[in-house]
């Protein structure tokens, strides 16, 4: 053996010699410390500030060069520290997120997953939403599993339509969620209704048709009368409503049209229904549309229309009363009723008052003679002392009265006829009471 | 040949020192390396460096991770202007992609670096509309970061205050309960601030049990204290419980406490429940839990061990779900119903067939049956065919099932259209075979909600004129007043009556009117009681019109319903009978 030889093997054993020895203080890679749940809380080091040379590019290079065995132990020796635990569950999502998942259901800790999974399932459902969705699909917890199956299709959902839908339409039954608007209806409305409507009944994202239809109907109203007229909604869906009223705001003739001509009544009626709230159609309009509409619709669709109308003249309030005349009178219309006579109280009490004398019923003029009576002026209450005993009432009385300061009550009533100061008589105690 | 051989090694000759020297050293260096790790000098920070240059060359080859988007984010921002650092934010802002909290982070620490916090946030009301309030976080921790006494000073900034409570919190601050003040109109914060009391429980009981003292809101404390209960609860139950019961009156943080015991330990839980001589535990929890706590009090209870099961483990498979049935001894003598976890909690396979395959391999037994009844009825929401088909293979016997495959399909609405006599025949014969009776009432209501006035003709035409005695089916009894009365006189009193008013008079007539009165009487009561007094026969009619004056009396005043006895469709008995129920009713002396 030579001397050349002898310094190659000098140079390996020392090599090796040097790999054995232990490191420096200061030298050695961060203990991983056990997962306990204790070592969870987030927390600062004592001098309140991280660990110098760890900052967030600092943590984010280190992470950079790991490999995949050792993201766990260096995940842990974060999780003491809010800001880098943070940013540690951001990067393990972005580097290895089927093993960052892995982890995390393995703990099997309610704090860990409200933690972190949210995050890294917006991340995976980025990178890989089959992958991202297989995994919650393990979730049978019914709660847990339906906010984060709702993440990974919400994150795709924004990304990729059809993707999203996809994935909704495997993600099975939500509880309750807000619903709403949302920014990917948006980009492609008609694309956006058709897939919903494509949907497995079991899918709570078929609510969101409520939403993506009237925006679609707002930028092409033509197609989606078309649209509907070959569509079937499920039993207990009514989204033709929110169509049709959208549709009918640019084009009310069509929309009549196209309603009239949906075989099945109960489509129809939901699809006339939605133009009369969309208030675009005239007297006479509303009177054929009212006649074929079933009572159930009518009885809530005219009041509610009555009373969302906003009034600023008398002859507002005049055409509401024309439409009032053709409704069937009930509670609802009561409502309705007090509406206008609240309205033509602030307007033209005196023209109010002639109004609620024609109206066809006892029920309704006592509803609206209250009304009326709410804020009229002590100097000039309304006439009652012409009122037949039925259209009377002890709460007309007693808004009355209360107009009215207690020196002048006893006065007013002395005017009354015998019967109507009888019955002022007795509510005037009651309110002494 | 060995002495020859070490005759020829030359021990004085420099080289091979050298080279073991060299060696010795060239293997320390590489340690790092061969533990697959980055070299740990020269770290790069936010502030300072090429970050480029570094981890480039140091990542272990065999096992290569892609750079993600918060790397390059926090490579690229390292060096950005304050300008830069606004437009990022405002791109942020505008797409309101949520989820990017962490992003924003780290471009308001570099932003931090080059403007004060005041200025940031009067740029940031510069971008008008509403700033999302969970991105305040973002801005607030990065200012920490900065600048932790300006960051926390209470004064400063108000749209900060959630975030600054949860921080206080966070880095177990023991005064954290001061910083509450102002938290009250942030939607999320009662939430966020228990997740961060129970993880603080976890690490410091001590700091976080002083919420309990803290002057905050009773209902926010309440929530608190279930809050640092459930955390103390799940590393150390017996303190918690001991806390908990201190304090008094805490259904909820008690109900926290067994929660989390009874998920590691529920023969424990349960013994300390009973020595403590508590009854129940189950105020004020959500189902789930509700139901794993009564396994404490009732631990043979199949459906009790279900939610016990899913609460230790959210991912509760078929198997282990299996496996905890046959470990925890059910009283399978009893029958049990747990609701369907489709709009309900509990548990839920989201792919119900799959999971069906699975259990129907599973060892034939009681615990196999509750799992594949179990799967059923999730699955019917699914595909009612299939799930009822799989459960009749299987032999599974469901009452749920069997009402669900009742409801009235589109053939059986298509008959009731066309052949109502025919398709609704059973539900006016009472000797008839009841099944089937229930969709059939369904199907009729349905009919019934669309047309109530066509309904109630073809109603009246199923009964027999000369007679108004029920002698149908109950279905057919309550069709009747839901039609007449729910259906049309509710929402058409004055059509519906005088439709009753166009009968021949007789006891039809007189039932007809009894399944609208009342409907029409929430109108008008007047109405309602004059219609009565002309429509109903003498003689049994008292009761109903006693009842209606009274009605008269409260909803619309007492002059008006003595005024009613006036109608000559009384007699002057039956006036003299009401008025004197009237004076009672009123409360006036009888004369």
């Amino acid at each position: 053996m030579n001397t050349k030889t002898v310094a190659l093997l000098a140079a390996f054993a020392g090599f090796a010699l040097g790999l054995a020895l232990r490191s420096v203080p200061g030298h050695e890679p961060e203990p991983a410390p056990e997962a306990t749940k204790s070592s969870l809380a987030p927390r600062k080091t004592a001098a309140g500030k991280p660990e110098p040379g760890l900052t967030m590019l600092g943590l984010a290079e280190k992470a950079a060069a790991l490999g995949r065995g050792e993201w766990l132990g260096f995940f842990r020796a974060q999780l003491g520290f809010p800001d880098r635990a943070r940013l540690a569950a951001r990067l393990w999502a972005e580097s290895d997120p089927a093993g960052f998942w892995r982890w995390l259901r393995g703990e099997r800790d309610e704090a860990l997953i409200d933690r972190f999974a949210s995050d890294l399932l917006r991340v995976w459902a980025g990178a890989d939403p089959d992958a991202a969705m297989n995994a919650v699909l393990q979730i049978t917890d019914k709660d847990l599993g339906d906010e984060l199956r709702r993440e990974v299709v919400d994150t795709v959902i924004e990304r990729d339509l059809a993707k999203g839908l996809e994935l909704a339409g495997r993600a099975g039954d939500f509880n309750s969620f807000s619903w709403g608007p949302r920014a990917w209806m948006k980009k492609d409305p008609a694309a956006a209704v058709k897939g919903l409507a494509g949907l497995p009944p079991v899918s709570d994202y078929r609510h969101f048709l409520k939403y993506a239809l009237p925006i679609w109907a707002e930028s092409d109203p033509a197609a989606v009368l078309e649209w509907m007229k070959s569509v079937r909604p499920l039993k207990y869906e009514d989204w033709l409503k929110e169509g049709f009223e959208t549709a009918a705001k640019s084009d009310p003739s069509a929309a009549l049209a196209a309603a009239r001509s949906l075989a099945d009544l109960k489509h129809r009626a939901t699809a006339l229904g939605g133009i009369v709230s969309s208030g675009k159609l005239d007297a006479a309009e509303l009177a054929d549309v009212f006649g074929e509409l079933p009572l159930s619709i009518s009885a809530r669709s005219g009041p509610e229309m009555i009373q969302a109308q906003p009034y600023q003249t008398a002859a507002d309030l005049a055409a509401s009363a024309a439409l009032l005349d053709q409704l069937p009178p009930g509670r609802d219309t009561l409502r309705a009723v007090d509406t206008l006579a609240s309205r033509w109280s602030s307007l033209d009490a005196r023209a109010g008052w002639q109004w609620a004398a024609a109206l066809p019923d006892a029920a309704m003029r006592r509803q609206a003679y209250v009304r009326l009576s709410s804020d009229a002026s002590p100097d000039s209450l309304p006439p009652i002392a012409d009122l037949p005993l039925s259209d009377l009432s002890d709460e007309l009385f007693r808004k009355l009265l209360q107009r009215l300061p207690g020196d002048r009550r006893d006065a007013w009533i002395r005017q009354l006829p015998a019967g109507h100061a009888t019955w002022a008589g007795a509510v005037r105690d009651q309110i002494r009471e | 040949m060995a002495s020859a051989m070490k005759r020829s090694i030359s021990w004085r000759h420099p080289l091979p020192w050298l080279a073991g020297g060299t060696g010795l050293l060239a293997g320390f260096l590489c340690q790092p390396m061969f533990r697959g790790e980055p070299p740990t000098s020269g770290t790069a920070t936010l502030e300072s460096g090429d970050p480029d240059s570094r981890g480039k060359s140091t990542k272990p080859a065999a096992a290569p991770v892609p750079i993600g988007p918060a790397t390059r984010l926090l490579r690229e921002i390292s060096n950005a202007t304050a300008a830069e650092c606004e437009q990022r934010v405002k791109s942020f802002y505008e797409a309101r992609e949520a989820g990017r909290e962490i992003d924003l982070e780290v471009i308001f620490r570099r932003w931090l670096k080059l403007e004060s916090a005041d200025a940031i946030l009067a740029k940031l009301d510069g971008f008008g509309g509403m700033w999302p309030t969970s991105w305040n976080t973002a801005f607030f921790l990065a200012w920490v970061e900065e600048d932790e006494s300006a960051a926390m000073d209470r004064a400063k900034h108000p749209r900060l205050a959630a975030a600054r409570a949860l921080f206080a919190i966070q880095s177990g601050n023991p005064s954290f309960a001061d910083y509450f003040a102002g938290t009250e109109n942030f939607f999320t914060f009662e939430e966020q601030a228990a997740e961060a009391l129970t993880l603080l429980a976890r690490d410091r009981p001590d700091v976080a049990m002083l919420v309990a003292t803290a002057e905050i809101p009773q209902a926010l404390k309440a929530k608190a204290i279930t809050a640092v209960a459930r955390g103390w609860a799940s590393l150390d139950p017996a303190a918690a419980l001991a806390w908990v019961r201190s304090l008094g009156q805490a259904d909820g943080a008690l109900g926290a406490v067994f929660s989390e015991w009874a998920k590691t330990d529920p023969a424990g839980a349960g013994e300390a429940k009973t020595a403590a001589g508590i009854v129940d535990v189950t105020m004020g929890h959500e189902l789930v839990t509700n139901l794993a706590l009564r396994s404490l009090n009732e631990p043979r209870n199949a459906v009790n061990q279900l939610s016990l099961a899913l609460l230790r483990d959210p991912f509760l498979d078929v198997a282990a779900f299996h496996q905890h049935l046959l470990d925890s001894g059910i009283d399978w003598e009893r029958k049990y119903f747990g609701m369907p976890a489709i709009n309900h909690d509990g548990w839920y396979p989201a792919d119900p067939e799959a999971a069906a395959r699975e259990a129907g391999s599973l060892p034939p037994g009681k615990e196999r049956d509750f799992i594949l009844t179990s799967i059923c009825h999730n699955w019917a929401a699914h595909d009612l065919d299939a799930a009822a088909a799989f459960a009749k293979d299987h032999g599974i016997q469901s009452s749920y099932l069997e009402e669900l495959q009742l409801e009235p399909t589109e053939a059986m609405r298509e008959a009731a259209r066309t052949a109502p006599d025919e398709t609704f025949a059973a539900l006016f014969d009472p000797e008839s075979d009841s099944t089937g009776r229930q969709a059939l009432y369904t199907l009729a209501t349905e009919w019934a909600a669309a047309d109530p006035e066509t309904v109630s003709e073809w109603l009246i035409g199923r009964v027999p004129a000369d007679d108004g005695e029920v002698r149908d089916t109950q279905h057919a009894d309550l069709l009747f007043s839901n039609t007449l009365g729910y259906q049309w006189a509710r929402q058409d009193p004055i059509g519906a009556s005088q439709w009753v008013g166009s009968l021949p008079d007789g006891p039809l007539k007189s039932r007809a009117w009894g399944a609208m009165s009342e409907r029409v009487a929430d109108y008008s009561p007047d109405l309602a009681f004059e219609l009565s007094t002309t429509l109903l026969d003498r003689g049994s009619r008292m009761p109903l019109l006693e009842s209606q004056l009274k009605a008269v009396g409260q909803k619309i005043g007492y002059p008006a319903a003595f005024e009613l006895l006036k109608s000559p469709d009384l007699s002057e008995q039956e006036s003299a009978v009401l008025a004197e129920s009237l004076r009672s009713s009123m409360g006036a002396p009888a004369r």
